[in-house]
């Protein structure tokens, strides 16, 4: 038996501890009020949210490796979901 | 991912029902959201009796969870099923620690006064976060479900055919998916 390819496990391990970077910034700017306008920091908030969505769905469910069709799907739907959040939070 | 064949991983189906609880809980973020833009004052003076320790959490939780699943994955596709084994129960355990930390969540805001009857944005807090729970459960459910039949069946696991765990993973991920965007909706957004 071939010796077991280590590369797919140290990329998760790098995409994971982008997350949780990720997820404590999201944390910290929804305790400090005060950085920005309530708009910006939601919209901060709300895209670290949907590219975590997308680094989990790309690479962990491994759609980055799916066909085209539904890869786009799943884009589409972290856009959508992105953009219509900021524009209804941000009224 | 870089110049491998493109494949559909895991059972089709299972797809179509990641992509349909996808399209069910936007439809809940944006009625929530559109709730919250018309009733701003309440939805954010409730916000700030939530406890956002409690998400951060369990968003840490399920983000180690969805680790663990994935190299379980990659360990059975190496023709390690004992590793396998070992990272599913990790995960399990990832999905008990959300479920135990809801419910001394719950309890806090029970004890506090805060029900499903207090306000809209109470009414959607237990609603989202408990229709989100039973997606927990389900998948807790579906890893014991891979765990269990490791042993018995170790056919299941060839390296060659791992469908069933590709499948039981994204229904795993998708758990973490759907929290990663209700976690800021209803603790941090301002």
């Amino acid at each position: 038996m071939s010796a077991p390819d280590r590369r797919p496990a140290r990329r998760a391990l790098l995409v994971w501890a982008v997350l949780v970077a990720l997820t404590l910034g999201s944390w910290y700017l929804g305790h400090e009020s005060d950085l920005a306008t309530p708009a910006i920091v939601s919209g901060v908030i709300i895209v670290a949210a949907l590219v975590k969505a997308r680094l989990i769905i790309l690479h962990f469910m491994e759609i980055g490796n799916a066909p085209l069709a539904l890869r786009l799907v799943f884009e589409a739907w972290c856009l959508v979901v992105a953009v219509g959040l900021i524009a209804m939070l941000s009224v | 991912m870089d110049g491998e064949v493109k494949r559909v991983p895991g059972e089709q189906g299972v797809w179509v029902f990641v992509l349909a609880d996808l399209l069910v809980f936007s439809v809940f973020f944006a009625t929530f959201a559109w709730h919250r833009g018309r009733d701003l004052e309440v939805f954010r003076r409730s916000q700030e009796s939530l406890n956002q320790t409690f998400g951060l959490v369990n968003t840490l939780l399920l983000l180690t969870g969805s680790l663990a699943v994935v190299l379980a994955l990659y360990r059975a596709r190496n023709g390690k099923p004992e590793a396998t084994r070992t990272l599913l129960l990790t995960a399990i355990g990832t999905g008990l620690g959300f479920v135990l930390s809801k419910f001394f969540e719950y309890r806090e805001k029970i004890v506090a006064g805060y029900t499903l009857l207090t306000n809209d944005f109470f009414m959607f807090y237990y609603m989202l976060t408990g229709i989100h729970l039973l997606h927990v459960a389900i998948g807790i459910g579906v890893l014991a479900f891979l765990l269990v039949n490791l042993p018995r069946a170790p056919r299941l696991f060839a390296p060659r055919d791992l469908s069933h765990l590709e499948s039981g993973g994204a229904v795993w991920h998708l758990v973490d998916v759907l929290w990663i965007v209700l976690f800021p909706l209803l603790y941090l957004v301002k």
